[in-house]
């Protein structure tokens, strides 16, 4: 937006901005953050692989888990190795790294340069976050399910209404993580080292979603505790979705479930935000 | 040597008097270290809640297991720091100019011009879980045990240093912000089940390609008796020492490539 | 190339004085490749990159006396940057033949560095955590500088440069022209007899660009220290040295001195003249004419432009005088920027 610097041409005016506008604005974020992969091409040639091994290695230990129980918790083996293997496919879609790319703007003294923009930060991450989400999908998820699916026994989902709410529900799975992730990294603004918080956000996240265990394997009272918390709609809802055991009624609660907790980060990502960008205004960054 | 020594402390000293001008920070990182290593056992944990056993593999023994890992991953991870920004920061942003006017070998000032001190951590929490192991298990301890324990340790930081560093070069020839130490990082993880569980391509992996089994499981099956590994178990200083020296040939073709290319 | 530096000459003719520094026929090849833009681009640049390569050092030599201070110029991406690193041993030069202090320094890069001191204007060597004595304190260690000359030179050094208010300060707080005066100290500390300096002004205050400027000749004057400097603004360049590297599209184009150059090269003289009133503006169209030009500084100020060999300044003033009424009149040599630009934009130098 070269204009408004010279005279002669009208200035954009911010106040009538119509929602056309603002969309348009954050769809030039989601381009930019899906042209802007080439900085992690490494991640494309090495992600297939990478997710091979995750699912081969959860494959061998489930396989030993189950040698001598035919079903634990209600999963047998055969929907166990389907848990697995399509929450790691979710995974590589639904993840980013909103937090660590906070984080390293705060380090490089960038981040005084998003408080200058007229948008809104967190939806600015969230829409180059997603523009990378969206290249993912073409080239890791996808590809990843292939060579799973040809080399294991993974399980068709349940059915062609189970597959659409998965659909649905992994969408909003990447809003879920994004906003959790944007909230963490605006603590990178008032902490001097942020990456033991991010190693702990990673392995809470990796449990509390149910992408290594399903929810239902916790003790009774984590179970209890995790219904009120975002985490297991992450990961567990939509794989239970999935295998169907969730219908009806179940998929629609749990979507709009997922859809409360995103307002609700959002409204958390935000408080945090002008809470913590206090400290650059006042302390100059 | 004396003069790297004195270096080392020095730079240890200085890292550590930053880190300790904050001290709010800090503890909050130390509680954010122990979180994520409770967490990362927590897989485990909710597994044993229910089954009694990992193929022949009691809880305390996996317990073991995971114990002895997090000691020289601890190590590890205290200099480990720059390893993980090293793409970014080092090549990208160029800093590695900077490494490379300066007498002192690069390796040295990549790994020792930043500390992770809340790492130390690991180390503390893998040795209390060991004893307690030891003690449930009825292990009794030697003299012996504790020299092997020791050099186990040793060998095991010098694995892990090598496999990273090997990735890390990776950034000399690859420009890329994240290069592919997080997702290898990541798979420390399965070297902390028992090896046996898997087929022989992913023991194979986990032997020679990321010998991650050399720094957990090998020396593991030594303190837990378990004899069928004991000749793996001596080798585990001359893999820590190939890795090495592996590493060392890796890096520095790396540097001669980033001296060529200036990338 | 012309105008070849008198010492350099010396050099090729075999006399005793040997060069510090000696560069024969430096080339520096890179590879790099071209990004596609737009969605389908980047997906493109995933798998398919199309490589070219860039001369960015074209056969440069050169050759630097103990003592010097020699100006490096050129506009950006010329191949400044490129030849310095290849200097200070980080780069390794396609070809070409290079020794500096005895050393070769890309091949001997460890044991070389003891012995050059590098400030690179845009990115600290400072740690940027720690008080700048802790830095300092690193650095001796570092270098293995004895306690006795540590202390000595500190001592110095904070004097000049004025260090002792914020020695106790993270090199983070620091303003930038603190903090160059701080990377200035670093790199000698040592006392390295080379020092390269990549843009040791850039975007500095008219002080700290004083300050700098006059330490750096204190260095030169009590150490002997060869100073090679690049930098985009010239006026560091007619304070500090006496010789003058110009080089653009990786080749040299002037290599010589200062004064030698503006002698040869200005063109252009110039004419500063202050009017009486407001109402003699009307009438400066009469002097602009037949190759002379004239622009407005400000209100009551303007400058003329003419060609040395065209017009001679006497008579343009007569003119002047003639047909204004002017209070005050400055005759001025074209500045070097203007020589440069034009040496620049024909990239040749006769």
């Amino acid at each position: 937006m070269g204009a408004g610097t010279y005279p002669l041409q009208p200035r954009p005016s911010l106040v009538g901005t119509s929602l056309a506008r603002v969309a348009r604005v954050y769809a030039e974020f989601v381009r930019v953050g899906f042209v802007n992969t080439l900085a992690y091409r490494l991640r494309y040639y090495t992600g297939i692989v990478t997710y091979f091994i995750y699912v081969s290695v959860y494959y061998f230990i489930w396989k030993a888990i189950y040698a001598d129980s035919a079903s634990i918790q209600g999963f047998d083996f055969g929907q166990m190795l389907t848990y697995i293997s399509v929450g790691w496919i979710i995974r590589s879609f639904y993840f980013n790294n909103i937090d660590q790319d906070i984080a390293y703007a705060v380090m490089e003294g960038k981040l005084a340069m998003d408080l200058i923009k007229p948008v809104n930060p967190q939806f600015m991450y969230i829409a180059q976050a997603l523009g990378e989400s969206l290249f993912r999908l073409g080239m890791l998820t996808v590809p990843t399910a292939v060579v799973l699916l040809l080399v294991y026994p993974i399980r068709k989902p349940a059915s062609a209404l189970h597959f659409t709410g998965f659909f649905a529900s992994v969408l909003l799975s990447f809003f879920i993580v994004a906003a959790i992730n944007f909230a963490v990294g605006t603590f990178a603004i008032r902490l001097q080292s942020i990456l033991g918080l991010l190693r702990a956000k990673y392995f809470l996240l990796e449990l509390f979603s149910g992408l290594l265990i399903p929810i239902s394997f916790f003790p009774r009272i984590f179970v209890d505790i995790f219904a009120v918390l975002p985490f297991e709609y992450i990961s567990y809802v939509p794989v239970l979705i999935y295998l169907g055991k969730l219908s009806g009624w179940g998929i629609a609660r749990a979507l709009t479930l997922q859809v409360f907790w995103i307002l609700v980060l959002f409204a958390l990502g935000d408080a945090m935000w002008r809470w913590s960008s206090r400290k650059i205004t006042i302390q100059g960054g | 040597m004396k003069r790297h020594l004195r270096l080392f402390l020095l730079y240890f000293a200085q890292y550590a008097k930053v880190r300790m001008a904050y001290k709010a920070d800090f503890f909050i990182a130390v509680i954010s270290s122990m979180t994520a290593t409770v967490l990362g056992f927590g897989f485990v944990l909710v597994l044993f809640s229910k089954i009694p056993r990992l193929q022949d593999w009691s809880f305390y023994e996996v317990l073991f297991l995971y114990g002895f890992s997090l000691v020289p991953l601890g190590f590890f991870n205290v200099i480990s720091w720059n390893l993980y920004e090293f793409g970014d920061v080092y090549i990208i942003q160029g800093r590695f100019d900077r490494i490379l006017l300066r007498p002192v070998h690069t390796l040295f000032q990549i790994l020792f011009e930043k500390f992770r001190l809340e790492s130390l951590q690991e180390v503390l929490t893998g040795t209390v879980v060991i004893a307690v192991c030891v003690q449930r298990l009825r292990l009794a301890w030697h003299g012996a045990d504790y020299l092997w324990f020791a050099l186990m340790v040793a060998c095991g930081a010098v694995i892990y240093v090598s496999v990273f560093l090997i990735l890390t070069a990776v950034s000399f020839w690859f420009e890329d912000r994240v290069g592919i130490v997080p997702p290898v990082f990541n798979m420390l993880t399965f070297g902390r089940y028992p090896l046996t569980i898997y087929n022989v391509f992913i023991q194979f992996m986990l032997s020679w390609i990321i010998p991650f089994a050399f720094a957990s499981f090998y020396p593991t099956t030594h303190f837990l008796r378990r004899e069928s590994f004991e000749s793996l178990f001596h080798l585990v200083p001359v893999v820590a020492a190939s890795f090495f020296v592996l590493a060392l040939i890796v890096w520095e073709r790396g540097v001669r490539n980033y001296s060529s290319t200036g990338s | 190339m012309i105008g070849a530096h008198a010492a350099n000459c010396a050099q090729w003719a075999g006399y005793s004085m040997s060069p510090i520094v000696l560069v024969e026929n430096l080339t520096k090849e890179f590879r790099t490749f071209r990004r596609r833009e737009g969605v389908w681009g980047a997906l493109q640049n995933l798998f398919v990159r199309e490589y070219l390569t860039v001369r960015a050092v074209d056969g440069v030599s050169l050759s630097i006396e103990p003592g010097e201070m020699v100006g490096y110029i050129g506009a950006n991406g010329a191949g400044k940057s490129t030849t310095i690193k290849m200097l200070t041993g980080i780069l390794v030069p396609t070809s070409g033949k290079l020794v500096a202090n005895g050393f070769v320094p890309y091949r001997d890069r460890r044991h070389y560095t003891r012995h050059i001191g590098v400030v690179f204007g845009q990115r600290t060597q400072l740690w940027w955590d720690i008080a700048v004595i802790e830095s300092f304190k690193l650095l001796k260690e570092i270098y293995s500088i004895p306690e006795a000359n540590y202390r000595q030179r500190l001592g110095v050094f904070s004097e000049i440069l004025g260090l002792n208010d914020y020695l106790h300060t993270p090199v983070r707080k620091l303003s930038l022209g603190e903090r160059m005066r701080c990377d200035l100290a670093a790199s000698l500390l040592h006392n390295p007899p080379l020092l390269f300096l990549d843009e040791p002004t850039i975007g500095l205050d008219v002080v700290a660009k004083d300050h700098i400027r006059e330490f750096l000749k204190e260095v030169n004057r009590t150490e002997r220290t060869t100073v090679m400097l690049t930098t985009h603004d010239l006026s560091d360049i007619e304070e500090l040295c006496r010789r003058i590297l110009i080089i653009d599209k990786g080749k040299i184009l002037f290599d010589g001195d200062l004064q030698e150059m503006k002698k040869r090269l200005a063109k252009f003289n110039q004419v500063k003249f202050f009017l009486k009133d407001r109402a003699q503006v009307a009438r400066l169209p009469l002097i602009a004419t037949d190759g002379i030009s004239c622009e407005r500084v400000d209100e009551l100020t303007y400058l003329m432009r003419f060609e040395r060999e065209q017009h001679s300044s006497a008579e343009v003033i007569r003119t002047l005088v003639n047909t204004l009424a002017v209070r005050d009149i400055l005759v001025e040599e074209e500045p070097i920027e203007d020589i440069v630009k034009r040496i620049y934009l024909s990239g040749e130098v006769a």
